[in-house]
Order: structure tokens, then sequence, then C-alpha cells
């Protein structure tokens, strides 16, 4: 691990175990939590120190004071009796309280001219649950946790693989929380991998909170509607990126995984894709490209056509749409705000509230409201339903974040609808297409495989192909080597 | 400096976001406050005023979101067509849209005229509703608009859907506003429309045949019957294209008389012969397979007596395209396109000819041949 800590004024550790104590005291600033417990070891007289609030008590009843007390009287150095597996020997007292930081108790004894230290970190492993918002029909039902040691082992236990590489960072002054760059030393494009590297390096901040802090410190255009890294609690689906060269970036205290760079049509794939067959993977896909245009273009689509083309509604349609319309105080747009409103409104109080509250806010938010403002004649019944079908279908993209880009996009397009109509629509789309096409994500570009278009990568990009159709590796991540496998082959036989 | 950049650039998308703001909602025509017109009426009076009659649908919001949707009728007269409708706009609330338009009917005395100039306007206009099915009212146009059919209570439901089942049994070709305005200005093809009568007693229109155009104008009339088989020999078969024939005299009940099929399947051959001095005989070979449909005399379950009725049928049917086809001669109307062939294929002789007098004296012969095919299941 580095060492961030700048030891302009560390002191050495000194033979004397009770002067060591009161350094570390002085450095702590007299907290509380700090305990500590004498100790003699082959009549030398010693103290162990540790910080309450994050060891294990039993481990060090195990691992430290047990086999000093049965090594009392025997010879033999400290690293042959501690039988703890990460021991450490310290001779300055800042690295100890650094130590002491991260877990580790610190045995200094009379007469020894450093201390030791013993990790003995208090493991809370929370059992790996299913990710709530990544959840499959079929597959594994595994999701990260907030411990990064435990996150890192699911991942080993799904690559065992020699070429599997962890880099360890420290990012934030004050919190000094742990990172890890995951990544695949074979298959990962290094110019790629240097400049993430040379992106996390050049972080300097106090707080890393969540991996939205990290995305907004390592992503190109923070202003882009468009996610540019693919946030993941399920280690199946960080293995697979692995496995297509992207890198994954995991941090100390936190379920999320980032993997970069990723393309566009990865926030619309799903491992359950995979885990059903060709055709009804494919048909699932498609549903949600479909669902992204929907919710993208319906409102405004709906706003064009009732405020500037509505000629172009089928002769049995045009009366129900006109009926429902007749009478209503507000022009199209302000009653689609209205509506989009409401329901983003009913979703963020459902999001915040307890689950049993939440669905009665659903009920009551959803048919009351939308029955309410439909008899008293605020609200067409058509708007009502079309923000409902746009609503629905913004929340089948399988990512979180994607879905929430494509709700904020749509008030841009119904604006340029209920301003031109279908020109307007159309312009507004051309400008999102411009800005996918010239968008990045760490230099590799975000819209493949349409731009630019490569065909052998559509196999998995709007449906998808079956496994043995795609035998060569995603060209997006620009990974080291192409795929050559050969998963059929019986057929050839 | 760069602030001053930067301000001249804010100031930029300002404006640019003014501008595009501001225009608002220019072109915007909200479909709440229009009036939408779903089947017009065109007549006109004996002054030579066009008397222009629209239906539009009126909603009535009804307290629990159920709303009734009622026509209405309106009408106005005016120097043109479109002056007519710029009159019914002063009478009438909201803006007037046409595009929508599903019908138009025209009153017989005005078709006899010229309809090309009452539809010119929608030909000129990027929303006009081209695709509104164009029919003939014997009578006045503007009374096949004020009956109240049982229906359907939305006019502009039961023309549409009137016209669509009457062709379907083989009566007419749908025509719409579209694809009459090439048939107009083509020379040696000619068209015809659905020809509606009104029966005020019963509050309904009835399709009794179709009117025959030349050109612009309509020029004559032909039966139901007469229609159906113009259709046929035009090579053109509709869903279920149906003959009823008298076959016997002698029966008591009169209902044994007769005979109906159904027409299965056509098969038509049209040969033109064109003499060196410009005389036309034009053979006309169609084969028709039918299906008995009601035959109460008989079970026909013998071959002799469908070859018999295979007889009479074709002499039947013969003599009712003799006269079908000397009817269109007298009209003028080259509905088979009889012209156009000429035109395309023997363009000399099309050069020598005069078609608006020519088409007359021409000698169409057909050659009808029946072939009774299926009985039913009655065996």
């Amino acid at each position: 691990m580095k060492n961030h800590r700048s030891n302009k004024n560390s002191k050495p550790v000194t033979m004397n175990a009770d002067e060591n104590l009161r350094g570390i005291q002085s450095i702590l600033h007299e907290t509380s939590d700090l305990k500590t417990r004498t100790i003699t070891y082959q009549k030398s007289s010693g103290v162990i120190i540790y910080l309450e609030s994050i060891v294990d008590t039993e481990k060090i009843q195990q691992s430290v004071i047990e086999p000093l007390n049965k090594a009392m009287d025997e010879e033999g150095t400290v690293e042959n009796v501690i039988t703890n597996t990460e021991l450490s020997y310290i001779e300055e007292l800042h690295e100890g309280v650094g130590k002491l930081l991260n877990g580790s108790c610190l045995l200094s004894l009379d007469g020894m001219s450093g201390m030791y230290a013993v990790n003995v970190t208090n493991q809370l492993p929370r059992t790996p649950e299913e990710p709530s918002n990544e959840k499959v029909v079929r597959g594994s039902h595994e999701g990260f946790v907030d411990s990064l040691t435990q996150n890192l082992g699911m991942i080993r236990k799904r690559l065992e693989n020699e070429n599997l590489v962890i880099k360890r960072y420290v990012i934030g002054k004050s919190t000094n929380t742990k990172m890890a760059v995951v990544y695949m030393e074979n298959l990962v494009n290094k110019e790629v991998l240097s400049e993430i590297f040379r992106r996390i390096e050049s972080i300097s901040v106090d707080m890393e909170f969540s991996p939205g802090y990290l995305e907004e410190f390592l992503e190109n255009k923070t202003f882009s509607p468009f996610p540019q890294m693919l946030p993941t609690e399920r280690p199946d689906r960080t293995m697979a990126h692995l496995l297509d060269g992207r890198v994954t970036v995991l941090s100390e205290g936190s379920a999320t995984a980032l993997i970069l760079p990723v393309t566009f049509l990865s926030f619309f794939q799903s491992p359950d894709d995979f885990n059903s067959r060709v055709l009804a993977g494919s048909f699932f896909r498609l549903l949600r490209m479909v669902s992204f245009l929907v919710a993208m273009t319906l409102p405004a689509f709906y706003i064009a056509i009732i405020g500037f083309h509505f000629e172009i509604l089928p002769n049995e349609l045009i009366l129900p749409v006109k009926a429902s319309l007749e009478g209503i105080p507000f022009p199209p747009i302000i009653e689609a705000f209205v509506m989009v409103f409401t329901i983003e409104l009913i979703r963020e109080a459902g999001v915040r509230l307890p689950t049993p509250i939440g669905q009665t806010i659903g009920i009551v938010g959803g048919l009351v409201i939308g029955d309410a403002v439909v008899s008293a004649g605020f609200i067409s019944n058509v708007m009502v339903i079309v923000i409902a079908v746009t609503a629905v279908a913004s929340f089948t993209v399988p990512t979180y974040e994607m879905g929430a880009s494509i709700r904020i996009l749509t008030f841009p397009l119904m604006i340029a609808a209920s301003l031109l109509g279908f020109l307007g629509i159309v312009m507004g789309l051309m400008v999102i297409l411009l800005h996918l096409c010239k968008l990045e994500s760490v230099g590799t570009p975000y819209f493949a495989p349409f731009a630019p278009m490569n065909l052998s990568g559509l196999k998995d990009a709007v449906i998808r192909f079956p496994l043995w159709k795609m035998e060569s590796r995603a060209k997006d991540a620009l990974p080291q080597s192409k795929r050559q496998r050969n998963s059929r082959g019986w057929k050839n036989k | 400096m760069k602030t001053l950049l930067t301000k001249k650039k804010g100031l930029l998308l300002g404006t640019l976001i003014v501008i595009v703001l501001l225009t608002g909602c220019w072109d915007q025509r909200l479909i709440k406050e229009s009036r939408l017109i779903l089947a017009a009426g065109l007549d006109v009076d004996p002054d030579g005023k066009i008397i222009d009659t629209v239906v539009y649908p009126v909603v009535n919001k009804g307290s629990n979101a159920m709303s009734m949707v009622k026509s209405v009728v309106v009408s106005s007269t005016g120097v043109t067509t479109r002056d007519a409708r710029f009159n019914l706009d002063k009478k009438v609330s909201q803006i007037f849209d046409a595009s929508r338009n599903r019908v138009f009917l025209f009153g017989e005395k005005l078709a006899q005229k010229d309809i090309y100039s009452s539809l010119d306007v929608i030909y000129r206009d990027p929303r006009g509703s081209v695709n509104a099915m164009v029919a003939v009212v014997k009578g006045k146009a503007k009374k096949s608009l004020e009956i109240q059919p049982k229906d359907s209570t939305l006019l502009d439901i039961y023309y549409p859907e009137l016209l669509r089942s009457t062709s379907a049994i083989g009566l007419f070709e749908i025509e719409t506003v579209q694809s009459i305005c090439t048939l107009m200005f083509d020379e040696g093809n000619d068209y015809l429309l659905p020809y509606l009568r009104i029966n005020e007693q019963q509050q309904r229109a009835e399709v009794i045949g179709t009117a025959m155009f030349h050109k612009r104008k309509m020029t004559g009339t032909l039966t139901g019957k007469e229609s159906t088989m113009l259709l046929l020999l035009n090579g053109v078969k509709q869903d279920y294209p149906r003959f009823t024939f008298k076959i016997n005299d002698n029966k008591d009940m009169k209902e044994r008389n007769y005979i109906t099929v159904l027409v299965n399947d056509i098969d038509r051959k049209m040969k033109i012969h064109i003499t060196p001095d410009q005389k036309v005989r034009v053979n006309l070979a169609l084969k028709m397979d039918v299906n008995v449909n009601e035959l109460p005399v008989d079970h026909l379950d013998s071959a002799r007596k469908a070859n018999q009725l295979n007889k009479t049928l074709t002499r039947e049917m013969n003599a009712l395209a003799k006269k079908t086809l000397a009817k269109t001669q007298k009209a003028n109307c080259d509905e088979l396109g009889i012209g156009k062939r000429i035109r395309s294929f023997h363009y000399g002789d099309w050069k020598k000819m005069n078609w608006e007098k020519d088409y007359r004296n021409i000698s169409i012969e057909p050659e009808i041949k029946v072939t009774i095919v299926q009985h039913g299941i009655i065996n």
C-alpha cells in the first residue's frame, strides 16, 4: 500500500513502552476508544494498544495474548510466537498509528526498538445478498457487500486466473478510503489502463464518499446526461466485463463496482439475457431498446401530434383522442409536465420511504391521483396513459442510472415538440445522437458498435446472438487479444 | 478579454434561446381547438353557387369522463367551394380543419357539371385529405348528411363503412380524392364512383349502382348488377361479387325460378384489333368460376344439370355484359381503359383517332364463359 501520510513530524518508536503509548495517545488526541492492556513477556513488561471500535478482541485474545502467555518463559522471538497471519514490525509512531486505524493492534515491549502490529480487524461479514436493483430471474443471486476484501474475494472466486490483477489505492486525505482497481493483465488495453491509473493517482480530495464521487472524479463529461461508467453490484456481471478487457474499480464501504470503459449498450444488457434462451433473450433485449425509445420520445411524440400533426392519427383514433382532450384547461406541454412531475414525485417518495409506506404512496399516487385528475377534467386520459407507459418503460432499463438519464432527456424533447412539433423532436434527437457519437468513456467510443460502425459487434448489441456466434471479443474496450473460442467443438467433427 | 468573450457568448446563447422560445406556438394547431370535418357534401344551387355541407363531431363531456360524441351538420353557400367553406367558418366556433375528412359526397347536379373544380382546393393543400372517399348522391348531397342512420350515430363512420362493405360485394372499387385525380386527366381511361340514394323514410343511404364519369363529368349511371359486371370485365374481382339470374319461368313459387352465384375466380383477356382504317374491335374473353349460393329448384348433383346451368348462366352473363358495355359507350365512359391501351400499343392509330367520338363507335365483344365449380355442402 502506498504510504500517503507525510512523515514530516514522525517520531521513532522508543525503547520504553509507556512512552510509546503516550506518544500514540497524543497523536490520536486522547480518543476514548483507544484501549490498552499491559502484558509481560520474557520478563519485559509491555503494552498492547488497540482501537476498541474496529478490532475483534477475540482475535487479540487468541492470536496475541494467549501465545505470548504460553511462551512466557520459552526462548523465541515475537515473530515465532504470535500466530496471526499478518504481522509487521514498525519503527515509526505514525506508521503505528496508521496500522491502528487500519484495525491492527500494536504490541510494544520495553527494551525493543520497534513495535509489532498485528492485524486483528473486526470482520463484520455481510452475507452476499442479491442486489435489489439488479435482480435476475435465473442465474447467480450473489451481490457485492460493503467490504472491499470480501468483494475482491468474490471476484477471485469467479476468476481463477493468474492474469487477474488487483491494484490497491487509498483515496481521501481524511477518510483514507481503500480502493482497488481490478483488471485482466493479458486483456486490458494498456493505454486505457494507464489513463485510469493516471486519473486515480491525480485525485486529491478529503473524502471519497461513494462510487458517485469516484465516477465524477474519473469521467470526461460530467454534464452529459449519460453515465460513462457502469455501476454494478453483481460479481457475475463484473467478471464478464473483466473478461471483455474492461477495468473495475471497487472501494471500501460500498457494494457498487464501477466498470469502465463502457459503451452505451452495456447499460441495456442484463445477465438474464444469457440465462434465457436465445430467442427470449433477444426479445427481452429488443424490448429494452424499444422501451428506451418509448421512454424518451413518447410524451414528445404525443405532444407533437395533438399540437401540430393530428392528421397522422388513424381515423379510428382521432375521435377518442379529440373527445378526451375536449375541455382540458392546459396546453399539452403543461399537461405533460404536470403528469411527469407527479410521477417523479411518487417515484422519489417511494424510494425514500420504507417499503410498506412506499407501496401505499404508490397506490395513493398512482391510482387515486391518476383517476381523480382525469375525472376532474384537469388532464386528459390519453395523456395519463402516455405518461404511465413512459414511466413504466423508463424502469425497464436494467441500470438505474440510465433510466434516470432517459427520464431527464424527455423534458428537452417535450419542450422541443411543443415548439416545433416533429421538427423539434428530430432536432432534439439529432443533438442527442451527435452527443452520443462524440462521447468517450476513458478514450474508447461510447456509442460503439454503432459509431464507429462495427458489424460483428452488433451481434451482442440490439439482439443477442447465440454464444457460439460470438467467438471474438467485443472491440469497444480495445482489448489486447481477440477471443478465440470454439464453444461448440462437437459441431465441427 | 476572456470575460468579454463569455459575455458575448452568453448574449448569443440567450438570444438564440429567446428566439426559439418566442416562436412558441407559431405553427401550433391544437386538436382540441379544431373543428374536425369528417364528411363533406357539395351541391350546386340553381344560381350556380356551391352549397358546402359539412359534418363535424361535437363532444359533450359528461361528469365521469364519459363523453358523448354527436355529429353536427352545417351548410353554407359560396361562389366557390372555398368561398362556401369561408362562409361556414363564419358560422361555426373554432377553426375548421379538413385534413381528416373521410368522405366527399357530390350532389348529382354538381357531379354532372364538374367535380374537379370542387376538389382543386384539396390538391393544393399539403394537409388536404386526399384519401377521403368520393361518392355521388342521387339528388342533393346535403340531404345525405342530414339523415340519421341507426347503424352509427356518426355519419362520418356510417358512410365509409357503407362504401367499404358495398365495395366488398363487388359493385365498385373504392376511389379516393387522390386516385381519381390522375383518372380525371388521363386520356382514354375513365372511372366509376359509387352512386347513392337517400331513403328518408328509413333514414338510410343505399348504394344503387355506380355513376359513370368521363373526364371531370358524370355522364351516366349503371345499376348494381351492371356495375358488378363491368368490374369483372375490367378484370377486377372484389371479395364477394354475386349475381342472381332468372333460369325458369314456370315454377309456382317465384323464388324457385332463380339462381344466385358467387364469382369465385376470373380470368380476363382483352384483345384489341385495329383495322388499317382505324376500325376498332375489342375482344373481351372472360372465364368465370362460380359457386352456386342459392338454387332452390335443384340439388345440383349431376354433371348434366350443371352443364345445362353453365350454358344458361353464360348466356345471361353475355347478355348482361353487352347491355353494360353499350351503356358505357353511350356515356362515353371508358372504364376498361381501352383508349389507354390503344394509346400505349398502337400510338400511330391513336393519333389518327378522336377517342372522344370514336369510343362510342368501336365494337366491344364480350365472350364470357361460366363454369360452376362448387355448389355448397349439399350433396
